[in-house]
């Protein structure tokens, strides 16, 4: 091997990067890639919801939850910021046991509950770039939302007379979801360039009051997530 | 050493300024803002008249960035926007932000909201949206909750009843694809006053009626959408 002489450290890591490096810094490659983040709700709610915050493996996170390479940033790659969309899933949607009342489905949050309300912000280096109301409506998710097709009675209870008359009745379960069209993500325009190790932050908040949810026979600590899903394309050195 | 003040002040800006006035961004953003519905009917709402941290004049609330994200009334400040959507929004506060009677009503939404949500319907069939910029007008849009639908919403399945009569739900559309565009877009300049205002001149907006012996909170919003053009800092 030849002696080779260096002036500065820089000119000796740029040389033995070239020789040796896993990463060629001089070509890049664009992957269309999605991050996502989602928390718990919790059965009280919260003032605000961050998203993005726990790197995948950290605070009790999986790959369910998340898959970002650090908190609060893309790490050491580029992120073309094209879509936003939220999401939420809950554990078990108990969809069988509806009573009749409000706690017992989820489809009372959808309507009349968590997902009607809050807004959602995009702060880069602490500089707000995307801001909308009723994210869960706004950006809907676009998971292809499975359908459910009831018909008929649930339950019914009749009081003896002559003829009988209804005393009680209840029908079918409700079922809703969020807004599942591909159209109705949110088009980031003109993209955004979310640089390498750039900080951001991605919150949802709710600063009219925290709000728990209505369903509260099945949104237990931590049965219901909610979540923000960015869909773009990774910018990264060829290896 | 320049005895010209605005010489003096360029030559500080480009030095310490916190902006570079010569290099502009610009973003898609949305500005909105909610009031709250009168129930006994109103014969015009107005929107954009109070900034986030005002009080609602009808809840008597202050108003936070759920309601509203402008800061000051009537205007955006120093930021150039290009409207290019409008939406409206008629939108029925959570079950747990509603007064007591509604918000413990065990099962409201398949019971008693019925006859709000037909109210809500015939609301949505009246109205006429006016935009005035210095007190100009540039938009007059008829049956606005129609025309610009809020195009973000559920998807509802079904629906379903816990008592022995019919239970409704309502909600103005939710798809993206029938929002209502403007082209050309408009552009309203820093410091320029507007004002916007869904009016009702056909007879005042329809009543809301009680539920579960309690007024049900509902908000009107109008949503600008388009792009804000801002300088680099």
């Amino acid at each position: 091997m030849e002696n080779q002489t260096f002036f500065s450290s820089e000119t000796a890591i740029r040389y033995l990067a070239n020789k040796f490096g896993s990463a060629d810094y001089n070509n890049w490659q664009a992957v269309p890639y999605q991050y996502w983040s989602f928390v718990p709700y919790g059965t009280a709610g919260a003032a605000s919801y961050t998203f993005f915050a726990d790197a995948v493996g950290t605070n009790a996170t999986n790959k369910q939850l998340t898959n970002m390479p650090k908190a609060g940033s893309f790490g050491q790659q580029h992120f073309l910021l094209k879509k936003i969309r939220t999401g939420a899933f809950v554990t078990n949607p108990e969809q069988e046991s509806w009573d009749g009342t409000d706690a017992e489905t989820l489809y009372s949050d959808y309507v009349n509950g968590i997902f009607q309300a809050g807004f959602f912000n995009l702060e880069i280096q602490s500089k707000s770039y995307v801001n909308f109301p009723n994210p869960f409506l706004y950006a809907g998710g676009d998971y292809g939302a499975d359908r459910q097709y009831l018909a008929g009675i649930e339950a019914l209870t009749l009081s003896e007379a002559a003829p009988n008359v209804i005393a009680t009745y209840r029908s079918h379960s409700p079922f809703a979801s969020l807004n599942n069209n591909q159209d109705q993500k949110y088009i980031v325009d003109p993209n955004i360039l979310i640089e390498a190790e750039q900080n951001f932050q991605a919150s949802i908040g709710y600063p009219s009051g925290a709000l728990a949810p209505v369903a509260t026979g099945i949104v237990s600590a931590t049965s219901l997530y909610i979540g923000v899903i960015f869909e773009g394309l990774i910018m990264r050195p060829v290896q | 050493m320049s005895n010209n003040n605005s010489a003096i002040i360029q030559a500080l800006q480009q030095k310490f300024g916190s902006a570079d006035w010569k290099k502009w961004s610009m973003h898609r953003w949305a500005f909105w803002d909610y009031v709250r519905y009168t129930n006994a009917g109103v014969s015009s709402l107005s929107f954009f008249a109070n900034g986030q941290g005002s009080t609602d004049p009808v809840s008597t609330l202050a108003k936070t960035q759920e309601q509203t994200n402008i800061d000051r009334s009537r205007s955006f400040g120093q930021v150039y926007f290009m409207l290019a959507q409008i939406r409206t929004h008629i939108h029925i506060l959570p079950k747990n932000r509603q007064l007591s009677g509604i918000s413990d009503d065990a099962n409201v939404i398949t019971t008693t909201y019925t006859d709000m949500m037909y109210a809500m319907q015939r609301l949505a069939g009246q109205g006429v949206l006016t935009l005035d910029i210095l007190a100009k007008n540039y938009v007059e849009i008829e049956q606005p909750f129609r025309t610009c639908p809020p195009g973000m919403g559920v998807k509802i399945g079904q629906h379903a009843s816990s008592q022995i009569t019919e239970a409704a739900w309502w909600q103005q559309n939710p798809d993206m694809g029938n929002l209502k565009n403007f082209t050309p877009p408009t552009i309203i300049e820093p410091e320029q006053t507007f004002d916007c205002k869904i009016n009702f001149p056909n007879a005042n907006s329809p009543a809301i009626p009680t539920v579960s012996s309690a007024a049900p909170a509902v908000n009107i919003g109008v949503i600008f959408e388009g792009y804000i053009l801002r300088p680099a800092q």
